[in-house]
């Protein structure tokens, strides 16, 4: 029985060497809390990366510009059509507040740190993060409710707080720029935010909300498009950056956008892809794949380039009825770089290839920011995207002067002729232009009033070219309130009829237009009457859906809907008007 | 006098094994006593007042009252003897015990001082006393293994004998033709003819309904005719005959409410194992527990399990606490045994082929080609082939005359590239129906009665789905058991397992190998392979790009990835289980056990994925490596440290006569690490070997999680038995738990069950010959569920990496801090249950039912829905509660009769279970039923209701409104409306408009339910025979409701409906599809991506709808067994004990509903979802099991 006892009192011993009390405290062995973060500069830099994941990407940069009237691809979006839903889960259709929480518990928390350069520096990149998501809800939606701090479960009335006027969410936007100005660095470095590219935020909100408040009515309007110009203006003087130009005028726009790393002299943020690091885009796919959007531009922006004499296209009589052929003559080089005209070659390529009328659908196939052919599959491209780039600084400084009646021919020429001059186009003359107005631009945007009226036009004609499938041109006809030109049925290429055509004169015959089945064996072939038609019945330019409705109500349709579930969800939230 | 039991066998506990009790009552009795016989005996009169049925132990006590006589047996001596009717009367008290003795194979001697002794019969005696023809035999299991302790009785008279150790007995009967009734607890009572022969082998059939069975419950053992609560007990026996890789696969459909399903047929897949239904909304898994620890039933060797039990209701697994909120499985491994060393070998090898009919994609380059271009057209200006009509005048001439190359040179692009022209099967091309398996299993046992030893061992070897560079499983396993018994009053044991797996598989470009998920994308495979392309270049050299379609890669390049062979990847499972154990007798009923046990699993795995050179250029022009930037090594390593600890101690009393009580008290902990490191870098240098030295890309990937648990518990069982009829008993434990904050740590969980044996109270005695058993339970009780994150409670940040780059590198960030709640404590699920046992005609039929109600409490759920400004997902809270109702239901058959002198056995067995789940709190005042609602049956389908197709153009104008369905037409195709052919929804509301409306009960809009996606009335139909040697089973399995939606990207289904560029459509697809000829087809016209948008918004096909909901439930004959064992004189010329031979096949036929809209049966019932996946298989197998 020894034996007996000895076994119970080790087997009790076992048991109770057991019973230690933090044996149920299990403390997280590969996260770290809160509370133990935000002490240094690694912290806060660690913390402070997870802003830039929520930079645009291919969808917010190229694509934007299918719901404008530079591209046509295949379908209509409901921006023109008139019939956008109101969404109805909660947090959907741009409602969402995530990245903002994530900033906010930055601010939350950031003071602890103890490197006093560090929190100036990584708060500055916070500030520039914060206002920039504010200009996107406000771009979108217009009043938001505004907040500085995470919201807890229980603060019951910051989560069902009204919303804010655009009014005080455009003043908050600038003061957090402001301080994101005062305290970013200046180093040039493409792909992290500085001094330079907050002060470019700072100019491109306060234009779009001052001209919005210009053209839309609103208070304050020219004291915002002054900040624009100032902000423009001290990128232009203070910063190292420049136009892109190797003195080829024919290539470098080109090249720039097709670069596989962002030329740092002029992006100023860039959007890095890397076959390498296995971060890839479909850029090339999209612009050449017969089975993605189609997309092409319209005839509305092809007709926007100017001769190379400085003229306008649309100033040559019969240019209605050019051909393909004719119209690309003498044009703004800027348009051989950015669609396939006659004589186009792909980059890395020796023979010259025609537009593919099945990966583009008005004709106008995209050539900007298309690479080499060995990107063209399916997520194979790895070429750089530009989200700030000093031309739109440019672009707003000239377009902020001019709004503002202060434009001289010497602001002109640090601006606008700078982007003309890397292309080899003559320069903008203040006075020429404001004396003839083209009359192509007056109509089109004709709300446009005062003496600077031909200069306004003529700098809204350079940035919808220069800035191209960039992701602006939506924002801009906001802005201007002009979004009844989203009703027209947007054109593609002309053609005399149906038959045979040379498109690039060479003798040979390209394509086909037909109708029921084709009659000759041409390279490629067209169907007109299915959902292309031509715009005069037998002839003219290239229409597709020309069945769709196409609306857009001014009384509601510069602005999105808000959710439904949210409105629920907060009695005081008002919904947009006219959308309910 | 009082009356006075001895307990001459303290040794015998309930726990103990069956055959090592009978040895042991055996052992003792017949050593420790010698009798002496006394006169006057048989003069002494006993005297019963009334008829009456009362157990032997009754009569003792009647005898001991009225006498001076008292009785000295083993205790458990007549547990299993019959009653004895009594007549009212008096009697002698010789010719009383000589009747009441009369069934039990015993005999009584007087001793001094009025003390009858009772002892079982040995062959000794019998040998000794009787004069007759000796006969000798065994008797042993049907799997061979020896039965000591069997009774052997001749029929018709009291002559009988016990077999030993080794099964072997010995008894000289009366008569050559005389017959033996071969009895064994547990058994079919089996009666052989000695037809003149003198050896007698003899398979006693286990009886699998039998109510005398031994039943393991957490932390002991219980008789299944005194359980208390609802279990389930599952026999080794009941799934022998099923093959599989793993224990979870082969457990399908055994028992009533145990649910198993699996997500795909891999070869490497383990299946979902679920106890009456949904769980929390939150899942949560049954507890399983491996010789009484947390266990994998995927890494033990399906031939080592004895038995499983299945504890359903709270009662029986509270002793659980925490983790046994949904139920446990309770594996018994099998015992060493003592006696000769016993040697088993089983092998089997058979091969598999897909259920779904592969045979029926189209394969035709041309017809596939036209429909595709067919449904391009609908939604693009250009087809999506890109073949000329000169193209398809030659495809239409290489119809006529087959011997046309298939491949021609042209110039196209400015380069000469090869066209294809081909009729491939892809799917028989890659994929192959003859998948290989072998398996060898080898067991020994033995032993003395103080030391005996089990060993098993166990190699599982399949082959995979591909053809080409092949996937292959090799799964090993060892256990071994040691138990010794130094003292009488102690028990040591070790048991040890060893688990290891190695899983080899190609790998492809589009394998996802960020983040822990290696899984390979099977929806690439049926992306593009047009039957147009061949798997080559007529050069041999791989193509991925078509000549005409640069862009739109053969299967996204994953077919030439797995013709090129270089981009493989392994998984190697290896896991070693150790539980040590001791068992101490402090005092006569009271014991004490313990035991420490530890579980190490290392998991490793690597992927290498090579970029695949290709072109469609001759002459090797043209070459390019295929998507270079997903060319990566990558390394996953997963290790689990995971112990465990209990103590208890049982103490069974009798402090009064007829009253019985038992207690239990324990103490358990358990705590587990978990690490796993990933690493991956691209670059690699080498095409064939893995290092990270050889990887020299910039692409650098590293990442380890790191976390740990812990718990802590006591527990408590109390039994009381009143007579042997009514039985109570309370069960509870309280856990701590590491996972919560350490104010919510606490969690208590008693339970309390009570069941009346209505058979054994006197006024059933009319009704006993009919109906043996009858008892009733109930029971309620509550459990807690910590099936959680193990931090969940702390809110936390790690490092990322991020898709941005900088400086050259992805950057890496911290992660937002998720919202936490402060309140934030235990799920608790509460059951309560009622049942009922009948066992009748003498045991041939029993039935078990229980009804149940589960309700879960305070389900950790996202708290109420917060404005979308909030930022985050609402932080979970115990917010929510549920109740699922169900049955479970089982009924056996089970007999034997004499066909031709031989015994034919056969049992018939159904099961059936059933529940149902409904939300009964959810904070959701609106109704949203995008989320739960309050009263919302879990699994609810919404839909609109189809009224049929449009019959013109124009009927879509005159008809509500369906921008919102079709906005698929709307904006993508080139025709923006319905058209003929169109499905045309029902405008339930009648607003003119087919919308969702708000999508809350309120305003459904035009939806309604349509459905559940719940899998109703889960049934398995058993039917088995033996005779002559042969002996067969049949297993199926189904369920008898389920509605499904086939998965938006289901081509297999859907065909061309869900993309024009998938390869394999149903043959039938065109035919099924509506047409000005065909307007009554079940199909729409044909248009592309039915998948696109949701379930109430986008795509015709897409939106649920009640015409295109499927009725997926399905009857499987998942298992029919056909087995001869070698008679005895041929396998003992073979010189083993006994040789069996069988043939299995597992998923033989299906039928199913489904199959209605799938006439190609391309899709399986079981394998829903989007059927991009693994299919399952059926299988043909052929063994041998042999005995030494």
């Amino acid at each position: 029985m020894k034996m007996k006892k000895i076994t119970i009192i080790l087997l009790l011993a076992v048991l109770l060497s057991g019973c230690n009390d933090d044996f149920l405290d299990r403390a997280p062995l590969s996260e770290i809390s809160p509370e133990n973060s935000f002490n240094t500069a690694a912290d806060l830099e660690l913390y402070t990366n997870s802003f830039y994941n929520d930079l645009s990407g291919f969808g917010g940069i190229i694509e934007n510009d299918n719901l404008s009237d530079n591209v046509l691809f295949n379908g209509v979006p409901r921006e023109q059509t008139g019939d956008r839903l109101i969404p109805a889960e909660a947090g959907s259709g741009g409602w969402s507040w995530g990245d903002l929480r994530k900033i906010n518990i930055f601010f939350e928390n950031f003071e602890r740190c103890t490197d006093e350069a560090a929190k100036i520096e990584y708060s500055g990149v916070a500030y520039f993060f914060r206002a920039l998501f504010y200009y996107n809800k406000l771009k979108r939606f217009g009043d938001v409710p505004w907040y500085e701090t995470p919201i807890g479960t229980g603060d019951t009335d910051l989560l069902l707080k009204p919303r804010d006027s655009r009014v005080f969410i455009t003043q908050k936007i600038i003061e957090d720029l402001d301080k994101a100005i005062e305290n970013l660095n200046t180093d040039q470095s493409s792909d992290r935010v500085n001094r330079w590219t907050a002060l470019a935020l700072k100019a491109r909100v306060c234009l779009f909300e001052g001209t919005f408040r210009k053209y839309h009515g609103g208070q304050g309007a020219d004291e915002l498009i002054n900040l624009a110009e100032l902000a423009a203006k001290r990128v232009i003087d203070e910063s190292p950056y420049k136009i892109y130009s190797t003195g080829n005028p024919n290539t470098d726009y080109r090249d720039l956008f097709a670069s596989n790393d962002a030329i740092d002299d002029e992006i100023m943020l860039t959007r890095r892809y890397s076959l390498n690091l296995d971060v890839i885009n479909s850029i090339n796919y999209y612009f050449t794949s017969p089975t993605q959007s189609d997309v092409g531009l319209t005839k509305s922006i092809v007709d926007t380039y100017l001769l190379d004499s400085g003229l306008p296209f649309t100033s040559q009589s019969g240019y209605e009825s050019f051909d393909f052929l004719q119209e690309s003559q003498n044009r703004d080089p800027r348009m051989s770089q950015t669609i396939r005209t006659p004589g186009y070659t792909r980059i890395g390529g020796s023979s010259s290839v025609l537009p593919d009328f099945s990966a583009s659908i008005s004709g106008y196939q995209i050539a900007k920011f298309v690479n080499d052919e060995s990107q063209d599959g399916f997520q194979a491209g790895y070429q750089d995207l530009p989200i700030f780039r000093y031309a739109e600084v440019l672009l707003i400084f000239a377009e902020a002067k001019a709004e503002l009646g202060t434009l001289a021919q010497a602001d002109l020429d640090i601006s606008i002729n700078v982007l003309r001059a890397r292309v080899g186009m003559p320069g903008l003359n203040i006075s020429a232009a404001n004396s003839i107005p083209d009359p192509m631009l007056q109509a089109r945007y004709s709300n446009v009033s005062g003496p600077n009226v031909g200069v306004i036009l003529e700098i809204r004609r350079e940035r919808r070219v220069e800035l191209v499938l960039e992701g602006f041109r939506y924002d801009d006809l906001m802005r201007w309130k002009n979004g009844k030109l989203l009703e027209e049925y947007f054109k593609g290429m002309y053609f005399s009829g149906l038959g045979q055509f040379d498109l690039d004169g060479n003798g040979s015959f390209d394509l086909e237009l037909f109708q029921g089945s084709p009659v000759f064996s041409t390279p490629q072939t067209l169907e007109i009457g299915g959902v292309i038609t031509l715009s005069n019945g037998t002839n003219g330019n290239l229409i597709p859906f020309a069945d769709r409705t196409k609306n857009f109500d001014e009384s509601k349709d510069y602005l999105y809907p808000i959710p439904f579930g949210d409105i629920q969800l907060n009695p005081n939230l008002t919904q947009n008007p006219n959308w309910d | 006098m009082e009356i006075k039991f001895i307990y001459c066998c303290s040794l015998i506990r309930k726990q103990l094994p069956l055959f090592i009790m009978k040895t042991f009552i055996f052992l003792l009795c017949t050593s420790l006593f010698s009798f002496n016989s006394i006169d006057g005996f048989s003069q002494q009169k006993i005297k019963i007042k009334e008829d009456k049925i009362v157990s032997v132990d009754e009569v003792f006590r009647i005898i001991t009252k009225q006498s001076n006589f008292s009785f000295i047996y083993p205790e458990e001596l007549f547990e299993t003897s019959p009653k004895i009717e009594l007549k009212k009367g008096v009697f002698e008290l010789k010719k009383l015990l000589d009747y009441t003795l009369s069934s039990s194979n015993v005999n009584f001697k007087l001793s001094e001082n009025n003390v009858i002794i009772i002892e079982e019969r040995n062959s000794l005696q019998n040998k000794q006393n009787n004069q007759g023809i000796p006969i000798t035999g065994t008797v042993s299991d049907q799997n061979g293994q020896p039965l000591p302790g069997a009774n052997i009785l001749e029929k018709g008279t009291f002559n009988g004998t016990q077999s030993d150790f080794d099964g072997n007995f010995s008894l000289d009967v009366a008569n050559e033709n005389s017959i033996l009734v071969i009895s064994y607890l547990g058994f079919t009572t089996q009666e052989i003819s000695l037809n003149g022969k003198s050896v007698i082998n003899v398979k006693l059939i286990e009886n699998t309904a039998s109510l005398d069975e031994v039943v393991v419950v957490g932390y002991g053992t219980v008789k299944k005719e005194n359980l208390t609560g609802a279990v389930e007990s599952i026999s080794s026996r009941q799934i022998e005959n099923n093959i599989g890789p793993n224990t979870s696969q082969i457990l399908q459909g055994v028992a009533p409410n145990l649910n198993i399903t699996l997500d795909n047929g891999g070869i490497n897949e383990e299946a979902n194992i679920n106890i009456r239904g949904v769980g929390s909304i939150n899942g949560g898994n049954p507890l399983i527990l491996i010789d009484g620890v947390q266990g994998n039933l995927d890494r033990i060797n399906p031939r080592d399990i004895a038995s499983i039990s299945v504890l359903k209701d709270a009662a029986s697994a509270s002793i659980y606490g925490a983790r046994a909120a949904f139920g446990v499985i309770l594996v018994s491994t099998k015992n060493a045994r003592s006696g000769n060393i016993t040697i088993n070998y089983n092998t089997n090898y058979g091969w598999s082929s897909p259920t779904i009919r592969t045979d029926n994609f189209i394969t035709d380059g041309l017809d596939w080609a036209r429909l595709s271009d067919k449904l391009s057209l609908l939604e693009n200006t250009s087809t999506y082939l890109g073949y000329t009509q000169e193209d398809y005048d030659y495809l239409e001439a290489r119809r006529l005359d087959p011997t046309l190359p298939s491949v021609l040179i042209k110039d196209v692009n400015g380069a000469e590239r090869y066209i294809h022209y081909g009729n491939t099967d892809w799917w028989n091309t890659l994929f192959s129906d003859q998948q290989l398996s072998a398996e060898h299993n080898l067991s020994l046992s033995g032993g003395t009665d103080k030391m005996n030893f089990y060993l098993s061992g166990r190699y599982y070897k399949r082959d995979g789905i591909y053809k080409i560079n092949k996937d292959k499983l090799n799964t090993y396993t060892i256990r071994a058991k040691i138990e010794a018994k130094p003292y009488k009053w102690l028990n040591i044991g070790n048991s040890i397992n060893v688990y290891k797996k190695d899983y080899s598989e190609p790998a492809t470009n589009t394998r996802r190998v960020s983040g822990s998920d290696n899984s390979e994308d099977w929806r690439k495979y049926t992306f593009h392979a047009a039957p147009l392309y061949l798997p080559r270049n007529p050069d041999g050299s791989l193509i991925i790009q078509g000549a005409y379609t640069n862009n739109r890669d053969i299967a996204d390049g994953t077919f030439a990835d797995i013709l090129n062979g270089k981009s493989r990847a392994e998984e190697n499972d290896f896991e070693v289980f150790n539980t040590t154990s001791v068992a101490i007798k402090l005092a006569k009923g009271l014991e004490i056990k313990g035991d420490y046990s530890f579980r190490n699993r290392n998991q490793s795995e690597w992927v290498r994925i090579i970029s695949t050179p290709f072109t469609n250029q001759p002459n090797g022009e043209g070459v390019a490596l295929y998507k270079e930037n997903t060319q990566i090594y990558k390394e996953l390593e997963r290790r689990t440290l995971y112990q465990a600890i209990n103590a208890y101690a049982d103490y069974t009393f009798h402090p009064l006569k007829d009253h019985t009580f038992s207690a239990l008290v324990g103490f358990n902990q358990e705590w587990n690490t978990f690490k796993r490191n990933i690493a991956s870098r691209n670059g690699n240098l080498s095409e064939n070997l893995n290092s990270f030295n050889l990887a020299t890309g910039d692409n650098i990937f590293l990442n380890s999680t790191e976390e740990e648990w812990a718990i802590r518990a006591g527990f408590f069982r109390f039994k009381y038995n009143f007579l042997n009829k009514y039985l109570i008993e309370f069960n509870g434990r309280f856990d701590l738990s590491s996972r919560f904050p350490v104010d919510n740590r606490l969690g208590l969980f008693p339970s309390t069950s009570v069941a009346w044996k209505l058979s054994e109270e006197n006024f059933w005695s009319k009704i006993k010959p009919y109906i043996g058993t009858l008892k009733l339970r109930g029971s309620f009780g509550s459990l807690g569920n910590q099936n959680i994150g193990a931090y969940d409670y702390i809110s936390t940040m790690d490092v990322r990496q991020s898709n941005y780059i900088s400086d050259g590198s992805r950057i890496n960030y911290l992660s937002t801090p998720d919202p936490v709640s402060s309140n934030f404590t235990w799920e608790t699920s509460e059951t309560l249950d009622f049942g009922f046992d009948i066992s009748a005609f003498k045991n041939r039929f029993t039935t078990t039912f229980d009804w149940f109600r589960r309700d879960i409490k305070d389900m950790l759920t996202q708290g109420a829905q917060l404005p979308s400004v909030f930022g985050a997902t609402e932080p979970q809270e115990n917010a929510a509660d549920l109740r699922t109702k169900g049955f479970e239901l089982s009924v056996n058959w089970n007999d034997q009769f004499n066909a031709g002198n031989k015994p034919f056995n056969y049992r018939i067995g159904f099961i059936l279970g059933d529940s149902r789940t409904h939300i009964t709190k959810f904070d959701n005042p609106n109704g949203d039923f995008q989320q739960f609602y309050v009263g919302q049956e879990i699994g609810e389908i919404w839909g609109y209701t189809v009224e049929g197709f449009f019959e013109t153009d124009d009927e879509y104008l005159s008809h509500a409104d369906q921008t919102r369905v079709n906005e698929r037409i709307q904006n993508n195709y080139l025709i923006n409306h319905p058209v003929a052919g169109d499905i045309k929804f029902s405008d339930l509301d009648g607003d003119g408009e087919i919308t969702s409306g708000d999508r809350t009960l309120d305003n459904p809009g035009d939806l309604r339910r349509i459905g559940n996606t719940n899998a109703r009335y889960n049934y398995g139909i058993t039917l088995g025979a033996d005779y002559a040697g042969f002996d067969l089973n049949v297993f199926a399995q189904g369920i008898m409701q389920r509605d499904w939606n086939p998965g938006t990207d289901n081509g297999f289904f859907w065909g061309p409906f869900a993309r024009q560029y998938q390869n394999f459509y149903p043959k039938s697809i065109e035919s099924n599809s509506w047409s000005p000829d065909n307007p009554n087809a079940y199909f729409p016209r044909l248009a592309v991506y039915a998948e696109r948008g949701g379930p109430y918004e986008g795509a015709q096909l897409g939106v649920n709808s009640d015409k295109y909901l499927q009725n997926a439930a399905y009857l499987r004959i998942k298992n029919i067994t056909l087995g001869y064992t070698l008679p005895e004189n041929l396998s003992d010329k073979l010189h083993v004990t006994s040789l069996r031979l069988y043939a299995t096949g597992t998923n033989l036929f299906t039928f199913s509903p489904i199959y209605k809209n799938n006439p190609d049966r391309t899709v399986d019932p079981e394998q829903l979802g989007n059927g991009n996946d693994y299919p399952f298989t059926k299988t043909y197998v052929f063994g041998l099991d042999v005995k030494l």
